[in-house]
């Protein structure tokens, strides 16, 4: 059967509805009239000792139900096994300014206000560090005992021959990239409802998380609690990009609020603390040296990463690995060294962000890249070109690479956007500039190595006829639950709107590893077509002895079954259905998918980070204009392609690219955390400069299918791929406009004049050393 | 940036808010603005959507700083036509218009995304013109028709921006959706063939974080194309 006919050019939301028309609830949506109202106190100062903590008269005030401190959970929680360095709540030292001291869960919102008003907290300040050059100098104070100079971890790889490559090279430059830190800014708050029955000692928590399993598992740890006592379930969830990924602080303590209080605490954080809560992308430093021949051949490359990882561990070890590991898979590089180091500062930690690690090393190289084209006078396009992978492949560092749509890519956006007859006609303050990216579709080696499948889908068929998907996968707005019903609907032969999905609810739907790494298309997907295989061998059994007919001779489509394409007896789904429930009852298989243990990376140290089993491949062409008086850059058009592998739904596809390719403009352009001694000066939607529809410049969207061999239909990632791209094609089409060449992230106004008035500078000296010999 | 205090009492532990204020401001001069006045403004109180936007916070805030402990501020009756039907609540003077929403008639269509002013997603019609309703008193709507998304369906049948906003997905997480929606129909209804740049003013206040806007702009045209 062919994939998806019939279901091109792709389908609405199967949730959308609920949400045009007000009905989704979000957590915070959920009724919790009886519930307590819980607030979080957090850290006045960036790094101290906690001398004392007294809750007494916050404990006394009536209305306060519960008052809970660092003392309420000696556990750790975190991400990776290897780096749990993190209390719900600060236990002896605070590292950042608006960590957690203290949690309290009162009748009202007023009281709670009130109770954390008298909670004292005496702390005996420590140096601060706030760049990661202060962090990594000599005396400085450990943030934590076991990490020397506060390097979280070093990173040194290397694959292939430098030396040989860099000697190979016409042409050698380095050049030094800054990016600023970032956040998601979902525009849904942080938000949770945790419910406790003392009598059954059960905890039942409905959070936004983007990984269910996770919260489940850091649940069982911090409360101490059998995980067979605990539920997750999740309501609708209004944006990730990776914020909720990691188990947050305040679900725990959410969690241990409503434990001590003996019931239903809900949790709403501000705008403010859930920009607090960040672990979001660091702020980068890079140096990059790249070796180029007069062909445009790539001949080594040489990049050395410093990323400002905030005050704990989190997701650091990874990001840092990919920021190296996703250096390669994209051109066919023979020589790359990497030096990595994430570095511990008293901010709010970092984590994963969409295009997680890959983005400020991509940014870097491929401006890098365009300079040097430039220099050798060749075409951007050119140059990309004659750095192709040819798939199947392996790079250097053994990432498998099974399909490779970048050429395709290439000559889309090329096209579309009129790039051989614009570039270099077009007046002052216009330019052009184009970018490739590519990104991982799921982490081929999970980060819990359980021995497990990678991903599983229950498929539920009963006397009603109905088929229900059940999926740990969360929906957060990406599709995911729109592509597990086209697959279930797909595999079966049966109508859309016959499938029910049912995701994130661990009482119900199988675990799931989660949405990050973009890994539910891929993963989920391939497990859910399995589902659907095996419900479809019972259904075709059951309509082979109805039909008094073999099963291999029996034929499924649009929801009859007949013996041979063109056969005259035919069955209806509900008459099969009914068959096959005959003896057996109603039936649930389980589709798993398990990536080989091939895709799993090399043997190295960190060589599983940036090991998948496909990549996307992007790449875009922006055009922009630059205002010289005001510095100001406005974006007038995209062009955009993605190598998805197959498009299972392409409207979600189309979403997808715009979105991550927009959200990467905001970084690009606007976008940046900032802090004065630590104080937080972006967290609001204010001044944390998200586009708005004002100045947001319409993305054309190129899907180019190469039909991965291994992916679900073909399929392949859609939703990070081409942001990591959008940043160096918009600071190339700032050097195609004036001539400017930016070094930081975000290209603000007040960056680009500096940038300008440096340029007149050292035209003025030019010009005067011409006169003067 | 005082007016948030009340909002945040919280934070106001941890922060100085003159400190942050200082810092910001110092920030947009560096920065300078290239953000749509349309929501910019609103929060420095040189445009509101019926000109007393400022003082109604001011009032809020007043309100906070003269019965701080309080626990039961001053209530009166509220009559509104709420989605076409008219009610009575008691309404404390200090309650916002999106906390009377969301938790005395339980509509939760309407959104809170930030902490006052900044996102939109809590936008509704007020007398037919679209309000972030965070920064106005509930107290101000008495005898006004309010509608949220809630009301714009008939009879089980989504309004023609419902159905473009689903089929064009115009809407990927949802959470922007009802306020965008919202603001779309107020245009709409003032304009109801509105030209792209139309568009983009009318939804300058209303941030989305998933699509990049590209299919919200085509919802709202193919709504406009739709007989109404």
């Amino acid at each position: 059967m062919t994939a998806n006919s019939g279901l091109r050019p792709g389908v609405p939301l199967i949730d959308g509805i609920e949400k045009v028309t007000g009905r989704a609830r979000y957590t915070a949506d959920l009724d919790h009239a009886d519930a307590l109202v819980g607030r979080i106190l957090r850290s006045p100062v960036s790094h101290g000792d906690i001398v004392r903590i007294d809750v007494a008269k916050a404990r006394a005030l009536p209305g306060v139900l519960a008052v809970i401190t660092g003392d309420d959970c000696p556990f750790t929680y975190g991400v990776l096994p290897v780096a749990m360095n993190e209390y719900p709540m600060a236990r002896g030292r605070v590292r950042y300014r608006g960590e957690p001291v203290a949690a309290v869960a009162a009748l009202d919102a007023d009281t709670a206000a009130r109770a954390l008003e008298l909670i004292e907290v005496e702390v005996h300040e420590l140096p601060a560090y706030y760049t990661s050059e202060e962090a990594r100098a000599p005396n400085a104070t450990l943030l934590h005992e076991n990490k020397p100079n506060n390097v979280e971890r070093e990173v040194h790889h290397e694959f292939g021959d430098l030396r040989k490559g860099f000697a190979e090279a016409d042409l050698v430059r380095e050049e030094r990239i800054t990016c600023a830190e970032v956040n998601h800014a979902q525009i849904e708050p942080h938000a949770c409802l945790a419910d406790y029955d003392p009598l059954s000692r059960r905890l039942t928590m409905q959070s936004v998380s983007q990984v269910g399993y996770y919260l489940h598992l850091m649940l069982g740890r911090c409360l101490d609690m059998d995980t067979a006592r605990i539920r997750i379930i999740k309501p609708f969830i209004g944006g990730g990009f990776g914020a909720r990924v990691e188990v947050l602080n305040f679900e725990i303590i959410t969690a241990l609020l409503a434990r001590a209080a003996s019931g239903k605490v809900m949790m709403q954080l501000t705008r403010e603390e859930t920009f607090l809560t960040h672990r979001a992308r660091p702020q980068t430093d890079i140096r990059l040296k790249l070796g180029m021949r007069r062909d445009g051949r790539i001949t080594a490359c040489e990049c050395e990463v410093s990323q400002r990882g905030g005050a704990y561990a989190g997701y650091g070890i990874v990001t840092i690995l990919y920021a190296g590991a996703l250096l390669q898979g994209l051109y066919d590089i023979p020589a790359i060294k990497y030096d990595g180091y994430r570095v511990y500062a008293n901010l709010p930690p970092c984590g994963a962000m969409r295009g997680h690690g890959s983005v400020d090393t991509r940014h870097a190289f491929e401006c890098l890249l365009d300079r040097m084209a430039r220099e050798l006078d060749l075409d951007p396009f050119f140059v990309r070109r004659a750095n192709l992978l040819q798939a199947p492949t392996r790079t250097a560092n053994e990432l498998m690479i099974n399909s490779y749509g970048l050429g395709d890519c290439l000559s889309a956006v090329e096209r579309a956007s009129g790039w051989t007859q614009r570039i270099g006609k077009l007046p002052r303050g216009k330019g052009l500039g184009m970018s490739c990216s590519h990104y991982v579709s799921g982490a081929a080696k999970p980060i819990h190595w359980t021995g497990e499948p990678h991903a599983t889908v229950n498929v539920r068929l009963d006397f009603d006829g109905g088929v229900t998907a059940l999926t740990g996968a969360a929906d957060i707005g990406q599709g995911s639950s729109t592509m597990v019903a086209i697959a279930v609907a797909e595999t079966l032969g049966v109508s859309l709107d016959r499938v029910r999905v049912i995701a994130g609810d661990s009482a119900v739907t199988p675990k799931d590893n989660g949405a990050y790494s973009s890994r539910i298309t891929f993963m989920v997907g391939n497990a859910a077509i399995d589902a659907g295989r095996k419900l479809k061998e019972i259904l075709v059994d059951a309509a082979a002895r109805k039909l008094e007919a073999r099963a291999e001779d029996i034929e499924c489509a649009a929801e009859t079954f007949r013996v041979g394409a063109g056969g005259q007896a035919s069955l209806s789904f509900a008459e099969v259905a009914k068959a096959a429930l005959v003896d057996r009852g109603p039936i649930t298989v389980s589709g798993t998918f398990t990536c080989p243990a091939e895709a799993q990376g090399g043997k190295h140290r960190g060589g599983a980070v940036g090991s998948t089993m496909g990549f996307s491949y992007a790449a875009q062409v922006v055009e922009v204009s630059v205002d010289e008086d005001t510095g100001s850059i406005s974006v007038d058009k995209v062009w955009a392609a993605l190598d998805c592998g197959r498009a299972i739904n392409p409207l979600a596809v189309e979403g997808q690219v715009q979105g991550s390719v927009w959200m990467g403009m905001g970084q690009a352009l606007s976008e940046e955390t900032r802090y004065v001694e630590g104080l937080p000066v972006h967290a609001s939607l204010l001044e944390y400069r998200v586009p708005t529809i004002a100045e947001s410049p319409p993305i054309e969207v190129h899907i180019v299918e190469s039909h991965d061999p291994l992916g679900p239909f073909g399929a392949k990632e859609a939703s990070e791929g081409a942001l990591a791209g959008f940043a160096p094609a918009l600071v190339n089409a700032v050097a195609n406009a004036i001539g400017v060449d930016l070094d930081e992230l975000p290209a603000t106004p007040d960056r680009l004049m500096q940038a300008l008035v440096e340029q007149r500078r050292l035209a003025r000296l030019a010009s005067a050393r011409k006169a003067a010999s | 940036m005082e007016i948030f205090a009340g909002k945040s009492r919280v934070s106001s532990l941890i922060y100085v808010r003159s400190e942050r204020a200082s810092a910001a401001d110092s920030h947009e001069v560096a920065n300078g603005d290239f953000r749509a006045n349309g929501r910019f403004d609103l929060c420095h109180g040189s445009r509101g959507p019926d000109g007393a936007i400022v003082n109604d916070i001011l009032a809020s805030a007043i309100g906070l700083i003269m019965h701080p402990d309080s626990p039961h501020p001053r209530k009166r009756l509220l009559k509104l036509k709420l989605n076409g039907r008219w009610r009575e609540d008691a309404v404390a003077d200090n309650q916002l218009l999106v906390e009377y929403l969301r938790e005395v008639a339980r509509l939760t269509g309407v959104k809170t995304g930030c902490d006052g002013g900044e996102c939109g997603a809590c936008t509704v019609l007020v007398d037919g013109e679209a309000v972030p309703a965070c920064i106005m008193l509930a107290v101000r709507c008495e005898g006004r028709s309010i509608e949220t998304i809630e009301g714009l369906a008939q009879q089980g049948r989504p309004s023609r921006l419902q159905r473009a906003f689903h089929e064009k997905l115009g809407t990927q997480c949802g959470f922007c959706t009802p306020g965008m929606i919202m603001a779309a129909e107020a245009l709409l209804r003032r304009t109801p063939a509105p030209s792209e740049d139309d568009i983009r003013t009318a939804l300058s206040g209303n941030l989305c974080r998933c699509t990049g806007y590209v299919k919200i702009i085509e919802s709202v045209k193919a709504a406009a194309e739709m007989p109404p």
